[in-house]
């Protein structure tokens, strides 16, 4: 059988500390050499490029030139899927929001807008066809839009909330108070006819009374942010950011009474 | 400048002002780009294409808002004829003299509107009033100074 001599052990336990040990050293100095190796490497890899480039010069000019024209046609493709995109994602918001509730809508989409800073209104592309009458209310998935004035067979004008001629009959959600809101011809909108000790606050929500029956009662109006008092003392009002922006609507949905 | 330019101008000019104009607001108005195109046919075209011109306007212009029909397709005429006899009596080629004409023309149209909406709905507050009539016009007089600038490239 065989056994090892004293300086064959010796010899062998030496070996294995070394191995172990350079094993353990090259764990240890990886990192380091590679990063004192980087430098050069890059100087290398820099002149190989540099050479590439000067010797396959008129390839690479024309390779450049086709995918510069890739380029432009992916980037057409992105800014067209991304619109499509964005549109799903607006259909969406109305699809489930017709879903979610109760009464009929027709929706939609918004042609052009007021042609003056005196008015604030739309012009929808549905009309009498389609079953829409004046007087209907109209909504987005935000909330309360404006109410349908002049009706004709395939397009419809909506009289938007922030115009002044509007008025919508409307409820603090937290209190019930009573109020009439109406437009600005600015991004808010004012909540007149409040009594001296009506109960309200800055950051109520305001929302739709239901009764005028152009809109169904609850669709959320906008946000009191400042409560002010009428010249006459009487009364006061409240000024309401509304839950809509009027100035990028898209779609709408006109309610069916 | 000929009468088929001026048209053109009003076409762009109409359909910017009912599509795009809404994402150019500053402080919740836009400036009037078809007041911009009946102004420039008033002084660039003789009395009869720019009445026309201002005509047909004023009834796209009315179209296309909710004030009582016919109010604009009146009142631009009504500027064409006094901006042409003005520009008979007195000779106006800078541009300074036709931008500071356009910001008069467009208080004035702003105050006809602003009133004849506070007639309607009985009252408007006065700073709305206020912001709508002077801002508006400063908008839409800067507006025609740029574009005074394209035409004459």
């Amino acid at each position: 059988m065989f056994k090892p001599t004293k300086q064959q052990l010796k010899s062998f336990v030496i070996f294995l500390s070394l191995l172990i040990l350079f094993f353990l050293a090259s764990i240890a100095l990886r990192q380091p050499l590679i990063n004192i190796s980087k430098h050069p490497l890059n100087l290398v890899k820099l002149i190989q490029r540099e050479a590439g480039g000067i010797i396959f010069y008129h390839r690479n000019l024309v390779r450049n030139e086709v995918l510069e024209r890739e380029r432009d046609i992916l980037n057409y493709k992105i800014n067209a899927l991304n619109e499509a995109y964005l549109e799903n994602i607006r259909l969406k918001e109305n699809l489930a929001f017709k879903q979610k509730s109760s009464f009929k809508l027709i929706p939609a989409r918004v042609i052009t807008r007021s042609a003056d800073s005196w008015s604030s209104s739309l012009i929808i592309d549905k009309g009498s066809y389609h079953g829409i009458r004046s007087g209907m209310g109209v909504i987005t998935y935000l909330g309360l839009a404006g109410r349908i004035m002049e009706v004709a067979g395939s397009t419809s004008r909506v009289m938007l909330l922030s115009d002044p001629s509007l008025g919508v009959s409307s409820l603090i959600q937290r209190s019930r108070q009573e109020g009439l809101v109406s437009g600005t011809l600015g991004s808010n909108l004012i909540m007149k006819y409040l009594s001296e000790d009506a109960d309200i606050k800055i950051g109520d929500m305001a929302i739709s009374s239901g009764l005028n029956g152009a809109y169904p009662k609850g669709i959320l109006i906008g946000k009191i942010v400042e409560i002010g008092k009428d010249f006459s003392g009487l009364s006061r009002f409240a000024v309401i950011e509304p839950a809509v922006k009027f100035s990028n609507i898209e779609e709408v949905l006109v309610v069916l009474p | 400048m000929r009468v088929s330019r001026v048209i053109i101008l009003t076409v762009i000019l109409g359909f910017l002002q009912i599509t795009i104009l809404d994402y150019f607001k500053v402080f919740s108005v836009k400036p009037d780009l078809i007041l911009i195109a009946v102004f420039c046919a008033a002084i660039f075209l003789d009395l009869k294409p720019a009445l026309c011109v201002g005509l047909l306007a004023g009834i796209f212009k009315d179209a296309f808002t909710s004030s009582a029909l016919g109010f604009n397709a009146v009142l631009f005429p009504i500027w064409v004829f006094l901006i042409a006899t003005l520009i008979r009596r007195v000779s106006i080629e800078d541009n300074i003299s036709r931008i500071a004409l356009l910001f008069i023309v467009a208080i004035l149209n702003n105050l006809i509107s602003g009133l004849a909406l506070v007639y309607s709905i009985g009252s408007l507050s006065w700073s709305i009033f206020l912001r709508i009539t002077f801002l508006a016009s400063v908008y839409t007089a800067l507006i025609f100074s740029l574009i005074l600038r394209i035409i004459k490239r």
